[in-house]
């Protein structure tokens, strides 16, 4: 038997071989997407700080998907000095030994019926590893609720609950700019801010 | 098949059917043995165990999710939580310091157990087995954390504390777990059963110890 013949006699199986070998892959990764493509912002628009820059991406509630458009710019990191929209002036920042607290100065524009309420930030440092604003936690007694809007006047909420009104609250001024402080180890540089109202969407800025 | 032709004698009713029934006969015990070396050997719980990472006392045991150390071990009949709420067992509390530093990412973990010589597991939970994260801890800064767990007084000797960043066990397949050995004599078993002086189960807190040396 002949090498050539082994090759026309499987000719057909040969073809199907890709095919059958991708399908089986699909068949196999179909919990990629929930597990690990939604599960942190993956598809991330780049910028730098001092730009402003327009991030357009989707939310959705109980009407559907709620599309939205912001327009970012990132001011600095620098060192914080008072923690961000505490519920009351008695919470002082007070970070423990060998922890730095961080204050991010975003500036942000936005029409004010958009809700723009449930956004994450995360800051990384060189090497990719990520620190998260956290509202509380054993270091922080209490911060807003939300790192993205001013404290006290946040805007529209997204329409999650039937009967609750998702306005409420004072108008959020076209421009506003917020500073919220973020945890890190002592010696840890921050060069990125990632910003997202809900993965896969995000937008990285780099620090200069 | 090849265009080859091989002589065969000639093929009666008879020895098809003979050939058809051994062919059966020897897939039913292909498959039968199959099914029996699955189930004599470990392949189902091996191939799904957790990777153990092993530590004692005062050793960092390093994970995929962070470091693990514990730092003191504790016993007594009774407990005061960080709300100070007393708890009183018929067996044994078992107080655990430990400090977690996450890699990577903010995280938590969110079951803590102990195992004893003989495999059985008493977990931590709110009430009577008080164990509160103080939620997800940045990475590189240490969150200094303990828990107490009640246990019968014949579990303590060889306990080991066991770590894992999902509360459910099922979904600790192929990570990694921290297993700590306590260091625990029969002899601490039976101080603790008679001390009636209560052990102060510490809330979480940040930042290295400032009483450690």
């Amino acid at each position: 038997m002949t090498r050539a013949g082994w090759w026309r006699r499987n000719r057909w199986g040969l073809v199907a071989l890709p095919v059958a070998a991708a399908a089986a892959l699909a068949a196999a990764s179909y919990r990629v997407e929930a597990q690990w493509w939604l599960e942190k912002p993956r598809d991330l628009q780049h910028a730098t700080q001092g730009e402003w820059v327009t991030f357009s991406s989707s939310q959705y509630d109980r009407t559907g998907d709620v599309p939205f458009s912001v327009r970012v710019r990132l001011d600095g990191v620098r060192p914080a000095e008072e923690l961000f929209g505490p519920v009351s002036d008695d919470y002082e920042l007070d970070p423990p030994e060998g922890v730095q607290a961080i204050a991010v100065d975003l500036e942000l524009a936005a029409p004010p019926d958009v809700p723009l309420t449930s956004c994450d930030l995360v800051v990384r440092d060189t090497d990719g590893v990520e620190y998260d604003y956290q509202i509380a936690s054993p270091s922080i007694e209490n911060q807003a609720t939300s790192p993205c809007v001013p404290p006290d006047a946040r805007g529209p909420e997204l329409d999650l609950i039937e009967g609750l009104d998702p306005d409420t609250g004072p108008r959020r001024p076209d421009e506003w700019r917020v500073s919220p402080v973020v945890l890190l180890p002592e010696g840890v540089e921050v060069a990125e801010v990632v910003l997202s109202w809900g993965p896969p969407d995000g937008l990285l800025i780099t620090v200069s | 098949m090849g265009g080859r032709r091989v002589s065969r004698p000639p093929v009666t009713p008879f020895s098809r059917l003979s050939r058809q029934a051994a062919f059966a006969v020897l897939l039913v015990a292909a498959l039968a043995t199959g099914r029996a070396v699955e189930g004599l050997m470990p392949a189902e719980t091996e191939a799904s165990a957790p990777f153990e990472r092993a530590g004692s006392l005062g050793e960092p045991v390093e994970t995929r999710w962070g470091t693990v150390e514990v730092t003191a071990v504790q016993g007594s009949t009774r407990i005061v939580d960080s709300l100070g709420t007393g708890r009183i067992s018929a067996g044994v509390y078992v107080v655990v310091d430990w400090t977690y530093t996450a890699a990577g990412e903010p995280q938590i973990p969110s079951y803590v157990a102990i195992r004893d010589g003989d495999g059985r597991v008493f977990r931590t939970s709110s009430e009577r087995n008080p164990y509160d994260s103080g939620g997800e801890a940045q990475p590189g800064i240490p969150r200094r954390l303990a828990v107490a767990v009640e246990l019968p007084a014949d579990a303590v000797a060889g306990a080991h504390l066991v770590v894992a960043l999902p509360d459910n066990d099922e979904d600790h397949r192929r990570d990694d777990i921290a297993v700590v050995d306590l260091g625990l004599t029969q002899d601490d078993a039976g101080a603790w059963a008679a001390s009636e002086e209560p052990v102060e189960v510490a809330g979480p807190a940040d930042g290295p110890d400032a009483e450690a040396p």
